[in-house]
């Protein structure tokens, strides 16, 4: 999963930066509302963390030029929790909303959960005949036995899930699980889709030559 | 209940109408008992004027002392017969005569005449007739001039019961009225005080919440408009500065939520595992920034909140703005030599009675804010001059200037042109509140002009001593 923050103040981003590139996600950051809108439309990000106060552009403008082109699901982040304000943002297209100061539990909670709303996932453990993924615990089951995972190959997997029955492309793999800074090469992505095969044991991750990979029902 | 208004009235004018009912039903009660003494004195006088022939002949014609029923049968219809026929049926009339000769002895007595009855001392002078009421009856006194004292009474029973039978009537009458006054009083009182009610109902309201409603001006009476007016003008002022209070708060504590949001997230994620020194002194370090942020925003506020008050607490002296002024242009000016600070002092000595301390302050904030926001190279100026009892003091900058939607709040709380500008630098958006704050508090007032691209100019205006 790869998302964007938006936030103007270097210390919160640092932080949410570091905890959720610990929880998996692939991360890419933008200072203010310009920046943060050239990248939310030239990538497909899972979600974006969006905070409203910000120089050049403030949140607002951001999230209604966005939503202009783009159904990315967006957490806004603000200090002002008025209703007013919560009622303009869910209008203008945020799929939900924290107040600062946030806890960084209900955080990660509320982004796993528009995440798997706009994959049309009701709840956070997504199941596939013996398969299990727990996107809460970011833990694997075969047959209800815990599979070890690199965060890699967690985060393949979780993608594919949230997309099963889809064929899911290279690029796409690409764009969703490494974020700006990553550089690795085309081939990398096999060897962890061939590792995956491997340590789950079932022969469910299919490869359509030419388009990507897919996850059979 | 007697501290209602309401019921006041309606006290009053029950007693003024009970007055005028009292005095109008006495005076009718006077009158109808004059008329019925009246008629009785009328009675007396034609009943002693046909009883007179029989019991008091004049003495020419008097004839020889008799009995009454030795009297020859007089002339039919004559005033004796008359006299006659009256006394025979003076029992049924209720009169009753009596008749003294001059030496005082009873010479006649017809009907009932009360046991009481005497010759009265001192008779009328003769010749003359006296009426007078005494006890219980009506009696007419005639001396005739030969010295017989003739008597004609009446008891005044009668006139007695019908005067009762009056009073019972006109005390039902005056209660009658009173009733009616009292609905009535009642019915006018409460509609001429149905307008205060109303403004006392929507008083009621604005009190428990409803603070955009008004007294409605329309409907009420001249002499309730001013009070309405002034109602309605303390309301306004009561919402506005709720208003203030409450976009206070909620800017303080949204102004305190970003740094808290730091040191919540910054902890949170570096407690997930263990990790380097390095990685915890970073934590630390942003910690400490927020905190630092926190602090000057409290700091600020304190600050704010004792330049609202501020007049007890000024240290006026008399100082010459061209020294204090000077001062402050050069010691900010070392502050940066990317800005020359350009000082005009006025021509003249501007002395004025301030707190020296609190307008090098302001005037330092000033500068600091121009100094921020110019261009490389571009100096600031500080000017002063006399403006008839003023002074003036102007700080200009060459900067980006700023637009003019933003001038109106530029001296509000919490107010930034650039809403993250403040981070970098450090200021809480409390600057220019806290200047104004002290010129105002001085007498004086300051403003700001600005044009997009040329820069910006606040001035200060400060009374003479």
């Amino acid at each position: 999963m790869r998302l964007l923050i938006v936030e103007d103040e270097s210390d919160l981003r640092l932080a949410l930066s570091m905890a959720l590139a610990e929880e998996g996600y692939a991360l890419d950051t933008a200072e203010d509302g310009r920046e943060g809108l050239y990248k939310a439309l030239n990538w497909d990000y899972d979600a974006i963390i969006l905070d409203l106060m910000m120089p050049e552009m403030d949140g607002w403008e951001m999230l209604e030029r966005l939503r202009k082109e783009k159904h990315t699901p967006v957490l806004v982040l603000t200090a002002r929790g008025e209703l007013d304000d919560r009622v303009r943002g869910l209008d203008l297209g945020s799929d939900d909303f924290l107040v600062k100061p946030f806890e960084m539990e209900e955080l990660s909670a509320r982004l796993r959960a528009i995440i798997r709303r706009a994959a049309g996932k009701s709840t956070s453990v997504l199941y596939l005949r013996n398969l299990e993924v727990d996107t809460a615990r970011k833990t694997v089951r075969v047959g209800g036995k815990p599979i070890a995972l690199t965060a890699m190959e967690y985060a393949l997997i979780e993608y594919l899930m949230m997309h099963c029955g889809k064929v899911v492309t290279r690029i796409d793999l690409y764009e969703h699980l490494f974020d700006e800074q990553d550089d690795s090469l085309s081939n990398v992505l096999d060897v962890h889709v061939c590792n995956l095969r491997r340590k789950l044991g079932i022969d469910c991750i299919r490869t359509r030559r030419g388009h990507g990979y897919i996850l059979e029902r | 209940m007697f501290r209602s208004i309401k019921w006041r009235l309606q006290a009053w004018q029950m007693l003024l109408l009970a007055a005028v009912l009292a005095v109008l039903l006495a005076l009718h009660y006077q009158l109808r008992r004059k008329e019925l003494v009246a008629q009785v004195d009328k009675q007396l006088r034609d009943a002693l004027v046909i009883v007179l022939p029989v019991v008091a002949p004049p003495p020419s014609a008097l004839p020889p002392r008799r009995e009454p029923q030795q009297l020859p049968p007089p002339l039919a219809d004559g005033p004796e017969q008359i006299g006659q026929d009256f006394i025979e049926q003076i029992a049924d009339h209720d009169y009753y005569v009596m008749a003294w000769n001059a030496a005082g002895a009873e010479e006649a007595r017809h009907g009932s005449v009360p046991a009481d009855l005497a010759l009265p001392d001192p008779p009328p002078a003769a010749g003359k007739q006296v009426i007078a009421t005494r006890a219980g009856n009506r009696e007419l006194v005639r001396h005739q001039p030969n010295g017989v004292v003739i008597l004609v009474g009446q008891p005044l029973a009668p006139v007695y019961r019908i005067l009762a039978a009056t009073r019972i009537h006109l005390l039902a009458v005056g209660l009658a009225v009173m009733a009616t006054g009292f609905a009535g009083g009642w019915l006018i009182i409460a509609r001429v005080m149905r307008p205060l009610r109303e403004i006392g109902q929507t008083a009621r309201r604005i009190a428990s919440g409803e603070r955009n409603r008004r007294i409605e001006l329309a409907d009420a009476p001249v002499e309730l408009e001013d009070m309405a007016c002034t109602l309605n003008e303390t309301f306004d002022h009561l919402d506005d500065a709720i208003e203030t209070q409450k976009r206070f708060s909620a800017d303080a504590s949204h102004e305190l939520r970003t740094p808290i949001a730091v040191v919540i997230a910054q902890t949170q994620a570096a407690l997930r595992r263990d990790r380097s020194t390095e990685e915890y002194k970073a934590v630390l370090e942003a910690c400490l920034r927020a905190g630092q942020r926190m602090k000057t925003m409290a700091n600020s506020l304190l600050e704010l909140n004792r330049v609202e008050r501020i007049d007890a607490e000024l240290l006026k002296g008399r100082h010459d703005l061209n020294t204090l002024l000077h001062e402050t242009a050069t010691s900010t000016a070392l502050l940066s030599d990317l800005h020359p600070v350009e000082f005009k002092a006025a021509a003249e000595a501007l002395w004025a009675d301030v707190d020296g301390e609190r307008i090098q302050q302001v005037a330092a904030n000033l500068v600091a804010n121009a100094l921020q926001h110019n261009p490389d190279g571009c100096p600031i100026r500080v000017e002063l001059r006399r403006n008839g009892g003023k002074a003036e003091i102007e700080v200009a900058d060459g900067g980006a200037g700023i637009a003019p939607e933003h001038l109106p709040h530029l001296f509000e709380r919490f107010f930034r042109v650039d809403k993250s500008r403040s981070r970098e630098h450090g200021g809480a958006g409390l600057g220019l509140a806290i200047a104004k704050g002290i010129v105002e508090a001085h007498g004086g007032t300051i403003a700001v002009s600005s044009m997009p691209g040329q820069g910006t100019t606040f001035t200060i205006e400060l009374p003479l001593a």
